[in-house]
């Protein structure tokens, strides 16, 4: 074995032949934020339950109730519950990961390992939160659900896209947040920005009809704005726009590949800016 | 001999304000043979932790090479990254995988370590209701049974009891001498230095000054500290640490007599500038030590504040109980209960023998101690 040192630049094989020899430590370290997140809470893993149930109840409230918002013909809260699951893993995936650095900044200043596992171990947690919301919509939802080849397929599409958009978002918030540490502040609100923009537990054809076409393309940002669409397609059968895959594919790729190669090319500055 | 670790032309500068630059390291040119153990030793902010961090890839260096023949482990703090509430087992697998070691090699090790830590008894309690010793055996375990063959260590031993550093230098020792791994040593223990190391390389502002056989460059060592800031007033010194709401600006140890001598009274003078002035309280703190660099005692003073911006103080020191050679005192002073001032090396004074004990302490001026007054009967 010889490890070269030299002054800083990015080696993107490098960044790779190590991430791979980390993949060890990137179970690892998901491992123990999934036994530390409920220690000691008297109720433990119902908290998983807990939560989007009660997300659930105020959506209901607020978007139903009060508001009587469209959802596509489907059932409100099987509309809300599918938009919340993935919802979930995506807002999860990119408020962590954006943490992650500034969270684990002891380590970063006395031990090497490839940064980038602290932010893609997210990723393995927010899968098992997943899964429990999964089975909620299952039991919830399985009256309404279209099940198809395409429901599988959409679904990974949705949490391959919704990883790459969260993590690469991520990515970028958190190599830059050592730099500007206001971004700490900008993250959660960014987040909730996000929710209200993304049609979880409204119909996206509300911002078309209210905004017109035109504008109501600016939304396509947001990139949960077509995962959210692509998704629906394969579980309610709901009509899916031309362009729409393609599109989402290429920009939560750029997404993630930018954020990769800015947070490579500053890992090593990374202790010095602590 | 094959070298396990080249280092060549190697710098780094961070910037500190705009385009100000600080030359941590300068051209820094070293090597590593297989299964040596070198020694670094340097004063605060000479560079070392520098150096391993650029080593453990840490920080990038700015300019200059390295090549690393095998594995490297990185022993700069030991137990970072345990979680407080995940158990001892559980924070072993957690620590070994962030120091690099394959889920199967800490599992083969597994026993080895909790058998070295001794905390077989508690492994599935929490680390957090660990005592801090075993908290600390247990984390330097996990770190010295890593799989590496060239291991960098900094100040490791400056932890636990007496008994577990011990402990701890003869695992050091057999890592080396059994198992011929390579070792970067650092540590203000100039003895455990001089016990382990095969080689001794002393680095000052950047720089590798010297390198050489343990026992010459320990020598060198102790005259170049001996002198380090002496000579260099208080007032201008730079190199301090806490927030700065008060400076000291004069430490002078003297004696009534033309020297200080041991068993006699001597005086001890400071002046302070207190720039904080709705302060309330402060505390001045002297830690002395002996030119080896060993802490021998301390000697604290607390007083109330009305305002005050320049403030001289003395303490007569009782019938000083040391023995004759150099002495050092290290000042800290808090102003509320926190630390405005630390000056390292704030004075240096030198204690005489009354004349008829001249012969018999002589040896123990190179790390004099106490002075025990006695009355034989």
């Amino acid at each position: 074995m010889h490890i070269k040192i030299r002054a800083g630049q990015l080696n993107i094989r490098a960044s790779l032949q190590e991430l791979w020899s980390a993949r060890g430590l990137l179970l690892t370290l998901a491992k123990r934020d999934f036994k530390v997140r409920y220690a000691q809470t008297k109720l433990g893993y119902i908290w998983a339950l807990i939560q989007p149930l009660t997300a659930l109840a105020v959506l209901y409230l607020v978007f139903q109730k009060a508001l009587n918002s469209d959802t596509q013909g489907v059932s409100f809260l099987s509309y809300s519950l599918s938009g919340l699951v993935i919802w979930n893993f995506f807002s999860y995936n990119l408020s962590q990961g954006a943490n992650a650095l500034i969270q684990a900044r002891a380590m970063l200043q006395k031990i090497y390992f490839p940064r980038q596992v602290l932010l893609l171990s997210k990723g393995l947690v927010a899968l098992s939160d997943l899964v429990i919301a999964l089975i909620l919509f299952a039991l919830i939802g399985y009256e309404e659900l279209y099940l198809t080849l395409w429901t599988f397929g959409s679904f990974l599409l949705a949490i391959v896209l919704s990883f790459l958009a969260a993590q690469g978002l991520a990515f970028w918030l958190a190599a830059l947040s050592l730099r500007f540490r206001d971004l700490q502040q900008v993250v959660p609100f960014m987040v909730q920005m996000l929710f209200f923009l993304s049609p979880i537990a409204y119909s996206p054809d509300l911002w078309q009809n209210s905004l017109g076409n035109e504008l109501s393309n600016w939304l396509l940002i947001n990139p949960m704005y077509s995962i959210l669409e692509i998704w629906r397609s394969g579980v309610f059968g709901l009509g899916l726009s031309n362009g729409t895959l393609g599109i989402a594919l290429l920009y939560c790729s750029f997404l993630f590949t930018s954020g990769w190669l800015y947070f490579q090319s500053v890992e090593r500055k990374m202790a010095d800016l602590l | 001999m094959k070298n396990a670790l080249e280092i060549r032309d190697l710098s780094k500068e961070y910037r500190i304000k705009g385009k100000e630059k600080f030359h941590a390291l300068k051209k820094v040119n070293l090597e590593l043979k297989a299964g040596e153990v070198l020694g670094l030793v340097g004063h605060n902010g000479a560079g070392k932790s520098t150096l391993l961090k650029i080593l453990s890839r840490i920080t990038a260096p700015s300019a200059g090479e390295i090549d690393v023949y095998g594995r490297l482990a990185s022993l700069l703090e030991v137990g970072t990254g345990f979680h407080p509430e995940l158990s001892g087992r559980d924070n072993i697998y957690l620590n070994g995988s962030i120091l690099g070691m394959k889920r199967s090699e800490i599992k083969a090790r597994f026993e080895e370590i909790v058998e070295f830590a001794g905390v077989g008894r508690f492994l599935d309690m929490p680390v957090k209701r660990y005592s801090s010793g075993m908290y600390v055996r247990l984390a330097f375990s996990v770190a010295a049974h890593l799989d590496a063959e060239i291991l960098l260590i900094d100040e490791v031993l400056a932890v636990g009891d007496m008994d577990f550093q011990k402990k701890c230098l003869q695992r050091m020792e057999s890592l080396s001498k059994e198992e011929a791994r390579s070792i970067i040593f650092v540590s203000h223990n100039l003895n455990a230095i001089q016990s382990l190391c095969d080689r001794v390389a002393i680095i000052s502002e950047g720089q590798i000054v010297a390198e050489g056989k343990p026992g010459e460059m320990l020598s060198l060592y102790q005259e170049r500290l001996s002198t380090l800031h002496q000579g260099i007033p208080a007032a201008e010194r730079n190199d301090r640490e806490g927030d700065g709401r008060a400076r000291l600006i004069h430490c002078k140890t003297i004696s009534e007599q033309k020297q200080i001598i041991s068993g006699k009274d001597a005086e001890l003078q400071l002046k302070l500038d207190v720039k904080d002035s709705s302060a309330k309280k402060l505390r001045i703190s002297l830690h002395l030590f002996n030119a080896q660099g060993n802490y021998l005692s301390t000697v604290e003073h607390e007083q109330e504040l009305n305002g005050e911006t320049e403030l001289s103080c003395k303490a007569q020191l009782i019938d000083l109980p040391l023995m004759a050679g150099k002495f050092f005192w290290n000042c800290h002073i808090y102003l509320d209960g926190i630390r405005a001032d630390f000056l390292g090396r704030a004075a240096y004074f030198e204690v005489f023998d009354q004349e008829f004990q001249a012969n018999e302490i002589a040896q123990s001026r190179q790390n004099p101690g106490f002075y025990i007054q006695s009355k034989w009967k």
